[in-house]
């Protein structure tokens, strides 16, 4: 390769010198000859051949052009389409044509790999993409997304989740129950291309499995714990019935034992009724009416409730107001301090009878989030406490009706908030209720 | 059909009270216990008949392993005596896994009184069967020793050893092929 550029550009440069001096003694010669001898047919001779020479000389110009033009096209041509080697006499140009060509050959087989890289990862997503413009065509969509809706685009999703799909703004994340009745957790940003403008990057993901089983997993947890209240309120209320129809059959009944079994019998219905009444209060809570509360007004009242509670059974009580939890958040305030005494309440019987109790409330926050923290320094829970602990109408203690946490969620949630749990600082547990500055929604 | 004992452990009083007077007539005698922490000691008071025991007899408790901690301390301190498992609907499983752990029956809650006490009265049964089976077992053991010691006392002499012993020579003969001595 190495002196190839040399010969060809030796060849082409002296190519064309041979050419010219040939033309320029040619031409010379048929006016020597026509002059001096009259040789007029041997001059006209003379001259078709010079004129011959100096087509050539034309053509072997303007083969360095085509070059160039090839090279052109070559840039232009998608692939790897581009002029052949080693043009013959135009060494230097068209080795650095060789060059630039294998470059952009290189360049464009990377970029190539690059993009096949990117298609096959979108491929390979299990959620559906699609990238739709602004005047709502869909211009890309993942191979998941061809599964789901086949080549009618979006509006293979049936006409009402079409629409609330395409009226998503960015950014919003929105759960949408497909024709068919399958659940999808749709979420969309946008972005802009450079020379493009602005697109919206759809995505669906299939949720629903995962929501139904957590779904049905409360619901068994809920309805085992429903039939053994029942059950067991049931038990002595069947066998006492029983008991005293056959008491009565006796020739002198025993009045004193049909009245026990009678008394047990009402106390317990009652229990069952009061039973319904709390599923109810945790089934159908009231929404929520939103008003401006004060943090440090809730924990003043929370702590003229509990506090004497707590310290009346030798508990040490502490509540403190950090400076992030002192704005205002919109909540309902009799079920806001409902959530947070029910909290303390379950804190207070986890401290029950151990040495140096302490329990407490703390309320901190950001711009965007109240942060009321319960905590205390009782046995904490375990992981399968933790999970039951949320089941509605689960309780370890005698008595304990089991709603105190379910119900402290549920007005967590009606505030578009949540409970969470962690290990508290102090040693046991610690319950954070986190509400929305904004709760509207 | 004689009255039996039986020890009720469940944490619900009116379920002791409810299996008082459907079981009146056929028990002598009915206990409570209401914490599994008192069941050794509750045992150890008195013979009883029967043991029902309530698989959950704990606040929240709902898996069973009370119930089954407790049926497997019966089984090693009492072999004899019976185990009825009570449970709930949903507890079938666990009752047959306490089956299979050696209870001698179980009753759904809420239970008809009818069935209820036909379990007990079979188990009461059940119990005195293998408490005979027991005595039985313990008679041949006793008179096995006391012809062995009569045996060594007499340095082998069966006339000797069949006179101490209140036996002719041909019984003390037999019980000795009896017991291979």
């Amino acid at each position: 390769m190495g002196s190839r550029p040399l010969k060809g550009a030796t060849g082409f440069a002296l190519g064309v010198a041979i050419r010219a001096v040939l033309i320029g003694g040619l031409v010379f010669g048929a006016l020597y000859v026509a002059v001096t001898w009259g040789f007029f047919a041997t001059a006209l001779v003379l001259a078709g051949v010079a004129v011959l020479v100096g087509l050539d000389l034309v053509r072997s110009a303007s083969s360095a052009d085509r070059i160039l033009a090839q090279f052109i096209d070559g840039l232009i041509a998608e692939g790897e389409e581009r002029p052949a080697r080693g043009q013959a006499g135009f060494g230097r140009l068209s080795a650095a044509i060789d060059r630039a060509l294998d470059r952009i050959g290189r360049s464009r087989a990377e970029r190539q790999r690059r993009i096949d890289y990117l298609q096959t990862l979108a491929d390979t997503v299990s959620a559906s993409l699609f990238v739709v413009s602004p005047d709502g065509k869909v211009e890309w969509m993942n191979q998941a997304a061809h599964r789901l809706v086949g080549a009618d685009g979006i509006a293979g999703l049936g006409p009402e989740a079409a629409g609330r799909l395409r009226a998503l703004p960015a950014g919003a994340r929105e759960i949408l129950r497909l024709s068919n009745g399958t659940a999808m957790l749709a979420s969309t940003s946008g972005f802009s291309v450079p020379g493009a403008g602005e697109r919206k990057l759809i995505g669906l993901q299939r949720v629903a499995g995962d929501l139904d089983a957590v779904e049905l997993k409360a619901w068994q947890d809920l309805a085992r714990i429903l039939s053994h209240e029942m059950m067991n309120s049931l038990t002595p209320i069947c066998s006492l019935a029983e008991s005293s129809q056959a008491l009565l059959r006796e020739p002198e009944p025993d009045t004193a034992e049909i009245g026990e079994a009678l008394e047990v019998i009402v106390r317990r219905s009652h229990g069952l009724m009061s039973f319904v009444d709390r599923y109810r209060t945790v089934a159908d809570l009231p929404p929520p009416q939103l008003e401006p509360v004060e943090p440090r007004a809730l924990v003043e009242r929370v702590d003229r409730l509990m506090g004497g509670l707590a310290r009346s059974r030798g508990v040490g009580y502490e509540s403190r107001l950090d400076p992030g939890g002192e704005a205002a958040v919109a909540a309902d305030p009799e079920l806001l301090e409902q959530a947070v005494i029910n909290l303390l309440k379950n804190a207070l019987d986890a401290v029950q009878d151990r040495p140096e109790a302490r329990l407490g409330l703390t309320c901190a926050g950001d711009a965007d989030h109240l942060v009321i923290e319960v905590w205390d320094n009782g046995p904490g829970l375990s992981p399968e406490e933790l999970e039951r602990a949320f089941v509605p109408f689960f309780t370890r203690k005698a008595g304990g009706s089991g709603i105190g946490l379910s119900l402290s969620r549920q007005i967590a949630l009606a505030h578009n908030g949540r409970i969470e749990y962690r290990a508290s600082p102090a040693g046991g547990a610690a319950f954070r209720l986190i509400l929305p500055r904004r709760a509207a929604g | 059909m004689t009255a039996a004992a039986i020890l009720v452990l469940d944490d619900d009083k009116d379920v002791l009270k409810a299996a008082r007077l459907a079981l009146g007539k056929q028990s002598a005698l009915i206990e409570a216990c209401e914490s599994p922490q008192d069941l050794e000691a509750r045992l150890a008071e008195r013979e009883y008949d029967v043991v029902l025991l309530d698989m959950n007899f704990a606040p929240g408790e709902r898996s069973g392993a009370e119930g089954l901690d407790a049926l497997a301390l019966i089984r090693q301190t009492h072999p004899h005596l019976s185990v009825i498992l009570m449970t709930t609907f949903g507890g079938v499983s666990l009752a047959v896994e306490g089956l299979k752990r050696g209870a001698a029956d179980f009753v759904l809650k809420p239970w008809r009184n009818d069935a209820l006490t036909a379990a007990v009265a079979k188990a009461a049964e059940l119990t005195r069967t293998r408490r005979a089976t027991q005595e039985e077992l313990n008679l041949d053991e006793l008179e096995r020793r006391a012809i062995a010691r009569a045996l060594a006392i007499h340095g082998g002499n069966v006339s000797k050893a069949a006179a101490a012993l209140g036996l002719t020579r041909p019984a003390l003969y037999r019980r000795m092929a009896q017991y291979g001595l």
